[in-house]
């Protein structure tokens, strides 16, 4: 049995106002009704990342995750199947998952004991025959997400049944989230690693405004390059930003559906594990890894342990920053959580498995805090009513490279504003459309 | 008087993987202990938390690595029972890095320190055990974290204490201090020292 529900746009909402080349107003980040309608048609309406594989290794493993703001548990069954099920009792409501992640082959609500298989059917309810004969057990399941794809491991979700197909979605974008997932051996990601989660005051879109802004490091992070050059010399992180990073051989490129990249790799020069700023135990694990397989081996698999210098974004939730994945969960309108993934790679000795967990610990504690000050302070801006724009003209003056063997992708240069620009495109129109859902 | 110039490590060679073991084994061994056995040894072991406490609050960053053993490690754990090797943590410092943060610091642009960060922790339920050879002591202890900025929300932290201390001639390091906030699974907002 499906429920249907359709949203249309608001028409009150003058989207060509709004949203404009140059400048986006800045309700759309203060207004609580905005950040309503955003759960429901960007987080949902569009290929949603859920989790990824690896995180639900054994049959009848689960996981709770959000979409939007609707509460799901996404479960490999005992055939290996995936579900996103809602984490709602068909009965009041009530959540019947609590634990964030784990094994159960059952979920039973613990309002009224009604008790559900990992894919989602009525097993059972207390006391049935106070129901009589209009239990209808087949409709009273855990309502599920209906279209879910999985492209290397990573799982999304959508509710609607108009989109395109997963591939279709991540397109231009896909060969880049390759080579971030091709550094493994085996090429597979391992999402088992455990998080590092971050809050910070203000609305999700900040952060998206920041995700592919190669105009912020030299001013947001100066406190890391200094400390960098103070502690380490002029060689270590990426030195492409001592100066206009315009000038330099990095480039941002903003793809169809709003994804978008901040190509840092040629900032980081010949190899990344010379770039890298040291490490806990970095001496120890270089040492034995050399010690195993011989010197040029070892760098050559010391490479896989820094980040890719791929800042990638899949809208809207899913950030590829340094060996991490990070998924933007937003809370409320003024508030958002950045949860860090950990990552290992499939076949890595374990030497560069375990850098990446010491790798990963440095940019969030260094760099992020930051970032979060920085979105915390645009937050307080935005209280200002008379005030009304934010600017993202940076580059306009400038035609993007476009190249024919990547259809619909513009490259532009490491400030420019493009990426902000294209996200808030594919955002304007998902909120201009009425979208029909549908849940099975 | 400390300085940025009296700082001079600039390698980490005692991160191994013995080091990791014994780590692990040390976090493990937490569940074993009883009460406390001599009333003494809490009340010299609280001295020196207390103190560390106090040099954090005042932000006397130097003397506090002072207190520290050459290899030490300031441990943060995302999950309780995680092994570091194999996991994310929200922070596991060797000296080093715990050096490069107070350089941050030092830098003048640490925007997440401006306006100023005013702490003031409680360290309480100070419990403490010797081993039996007089080398080393285990302090368990809770803290209440208050952290105010100008034009901010007060924010609050909440963490179990857990200290590896070593003796050093006639006094004690701290090798280890573990903290286990108690939200260290959910969202953090930007902790500046734990």
């Amino acid at each position: 049995m499906n429920s249907y529900s359709t949203m249309s746009a608001i028409p009150s909402r003058d989207w060509d106002f709004l949203v404009q080349k140059d400048r986006v107003h800045r309700t759309i980040y203060t207004d609580p009704s905005f950040f309503g309608e955003e759960m429901q048609k960007i987080f949902g309406g569009v290929w949603t990342f859920l989790c990824h594989e690896s995180e639900l290794s054994e049959k009848n493993s689960f996981k709770r995750v959000r979409m939007g703001m609707r509460p799901l548990i996404v479960t490999r069954d005992g055939d290996n199947n995936f579900h996103a099920l809602f984490n709602r009792c068909a009965h009041r409501a009530a959540t019947v998952c609590q634990e964030a992640s784990g094994t159960a082959k059952r979920f039973t609500c613990a309002f009224h004991g009604w008790t559900y298989t990992n894919n989602g059917k009525l097993l059972a309810v207390p006391y049935p025959k106070g129901y009589g004969d209009c239990l209808k057990k087949s409709e009273l399941g855990l309502k599920k997400v209906p279209r879910i794809a999985v492209y290397r491991g990573f799982i999304f979700g959508t509710l609607n049944p108009d989109m395109p197909s997963l591939d279709t979605y991540l397109g231009a974008a896909k060969p880049y989230l390759d080579k971030f997932i091709d550094r493994a051996p085996d090429g597979e990601l391992i999402v088992r690693s455990g998080a590092y989660k971050g809050i910070y005051h203000g609305n999700w879109k900040i952060a998206w405004d920041n995700a592919a802004d190669g105009y912020h490091p030299a001013f947001g992070h100066r406190s890391l390059f200094e400390m960098t050059r103070i502690r380490n010399g002029q060689g270590r992180g990426n030195t492409a930003f001592n100066r206009d990073p315009d000038d330099s051989a990095m480039y941002c490129k903003a793809f169809p559906n709003g994804h978008g990249m901040l190509y840092q790799r040629p900032g980081l020069g010949n190899a990344l594990w010379q770039a890298v700023r040291p490490t806990p135990g970095g001496e120890v694990l270089e040492r034995s890894l050399i010690d195993k397989v011989g010197e040029n081996a070892a760098f050559e698999a010391l490479e896989g342990a820094p980040g890719a210098g791929i800042n990638l974004n899949i809208f809207p939730n899913l950030l590829i920053i340094g060996n991490q994945i990070q998924v933007v969960e937003p809370l409320a309108h003024d508030k958002t959580q950045l949860t860090w993934y950990a990552t290992t790679l499939k076949g890595a000795a374990e030497e560069v498995n375990q850098l990446r967990m010491r790798v990963a610990e440095d940019f969030p504690n260094f760099g992020e805090i930051d970032d979060m000050e920085s979105f915390e302070r645009c937050w307080e801006g935005l209280q200002a009513p008379e005030v009304e724009w934010i600017m993202m003209h940076r580059g306009l003056h400038r035609q993007p490279e476009t190249d024919p063997a990547e259809d619909g992708v513009r490259k532009v240069t490491t400030t420019d504003e493009e990426p902000m620009r294209n996200y808030l495109s594919a955002y304007r129109s998902i909120m201009e459309q009425e979208m029909s859902f549908v849940v099975s | 008087m400390s300085s940025l110039e009296q700082i001079e490590p600039q390698t980490s060679h005692y991160l191994d993987n013995a080091y990791y073991e014994a780590l692990l084994a040390w976090r493990d061994a937490a569940w074993t202990y009883g009460p406390v056995v001599d009333p003494d040894v809490v009340q010299s072991s609280a001295a020196l938390i207390h103190y560390e406490a106090r040099l954090l609050d005042s932000r006397r960053f130097y003397e506090w690595l002072d207190l520290f053993s050459r290899d030490c490690v300031y441990w943060v754990p995302a999950a309780p029972l995680g092994d570091p090797r194999r996991e994310v943590n929200i922070s596991l410092d060797d000296r080093r890095r715990m050096e490069d943060r107070i350089i941050r610091f030092e830098t003048g642009f640490a925007h997440n320190q401006e306006p100023d960060r005013r702490l003031r922790r409680l360290v309480s339920n100070i419990e403490a055990w010797q081993s039996d050879d007089g080398q080393s002591r285990r302090v368990m202890a809770n803290a209440h974290i208050f952290e105010a900025r100008t034009g901010k929300p007060r924010s609050e932290f909440v963490a179990g204490l857990d200290y590896w201390l070593v003796r050093d001639a006639d006094d004690w390091k701290i090798k280890i201090k573990r903290a286990l906030l108690i939200n260290s699974q959910d969202g953090l907002e930007a902790p500046t020292f734990v």
